[in-house]
């Protein structure tokens, strides 16, 4: 009888268990994805895990959202992905094993900041340009004022007027005129 | 004098408007193909059925991954051409998977009783596999050739004509 008892018992505490497919952490533990590398640190300390999966989750982007890093944003898809960093830190992954993973997957768009040093040209062209752009402004400026200088001669030169060669009759009828005034 | 002008306005406007050409022509809110070309990550998941699927039973045989959820619209319009894709293709040695995307089980096995499906949906817990994957939405189909390589990710619904053209390809 006693039994009995103990097979009905674990009956009942089986049998939710056999119908347990939808449980997450039964689903879970079925679920592997590999990773392209072995992380190439020991699982770090509690504070430096944490300290380093808040870095990552700033400095990577909601793959769902504008402009959002995946600290910022509450969407499922911002927190699944922020989970998986944790994971990954958690697993010994070092910061950039972890960027390149998730850079390998969604493109150097996934990080908040563009990586600088691969793009150098890119952020010094603005300034070279600029100082293209005052130099060629000084030149300018220095031309115009020397054209400035020079002006009021040249088109004092230019401007006179060529005599009319219909008045030349009349000119020297003045000037004649004049002479006999003068004595 | 005027030459010079023109051809110094030339010298700033051309380039700029290149530039301006070029960015405009891109779509800012589509995300990389970075995993084209490359070997499509490897998972084990489980089925709706409670059955576990890995990616390594397919090898050798060319493979359509399909990223979905019941709560995404375009996903639903795509069914009915995965529905006629894996009649047409699965007798031709084409796997078709699916993976759920931030989704309940029974919602999709809700949806699939309904709409039908001739491929195993497979639970992604903590969307592992979409992260391994770059998945950022869905709907979204890596198409995965007979040596393990993705050769095409369409991101949005798939066409049926992108569809068969990529199947013929990979065939």
């Amino acid at each position: 009888m006693k039994y009995v008892w103990i097979l009905i018992l674990t009956l009942f505490t089986v049998q939710p268990m056999a119908h347990a497919g939808d449980d997450a952490d039964v689903v879970a533990e079925l679920a592997a994805v590999e990773l392209p590398d072995p992380p190439l640190e020991d699982p770090p300390k509690e504070a430096i895990a944490v300290a380093r999966t808040e870095r990552l989750q700033n400095a990577l982007r909601c793959p769902v959202c504008q402009g959002l890093s995946v600290a910022a944003s509450p969407s499922d898809a911002a927190r699944a992905m922020g989970d998986r960093i944790e994971e990954l830190v958690r697993e010994g992954y070092t910061e950039e094993q972890v960027t390149e993973y998730f850079v390998d997957r969604y493109g150097a768009w996934v990080e908040l900041e563009p990586p600088t040093e691969e793009h150098l040209a890119l952020f010094l062209a603005p300034l070279f340009l600029m100082g293209v752009g005052l130099v060629g402004l000084f030149f300018w400026a220095r031309k115009r004022s020397n054209h400035d200088e020079i002006t009021p001669e040249t088109t004092e030169i230019n401007t006179l007027p060529t005599p009319d060669p219909n008045l030349a009759v009349w000119r020297e009828r003045i000037l004649a005129e004049l002479e006999g005034e003068s004595p | 004098m005027n030459w010079r002008v023109l051809a110094g306005g030339a010298a700033i406007s051309v380039p700029l408007v290149a530039l301006l050409a070029a960015g405009f022509g891109r779509d800012p809110k589509l995300r990389s193909n970075a995993l084209e070309g490359r070997p499509a990550p490897a998972f084990t998941l489980q089925t709706l059925d409670g059955e576990p699927f890995s990616l390594d039973e397919a090898r050798g045989a060319p493979v359509v991954v399909n990223f979905w959820s019941t709560w995404c619209q375009p996903c639903k319009i795509e069914h009915p051409v995965l529905m006629s894709a894996a009649e047409s293709y699965g007798p031709n040695g084409v796997h078709f998977v699916a993976v759920l995307y931030q989704d309940d089980a029974s919602k999709a096995r809700a949806f699939l009783n309904r709409a039908g499906s001739h491929w195993p949906t497979l639970e992604d817990p903590g969307g592992r596999t979409a992260i391994a994957y770059g998945v950022a939405g869905v709907p979204e189909t890596f198409f995965i050739d007979k040596t393990g390589t993705i050769i095409r990710k369409v991101a949005g619904p798939v066409s049926q004509e992108i569809m068969v053209t990529t199947l013929e390809q990979m065939l």
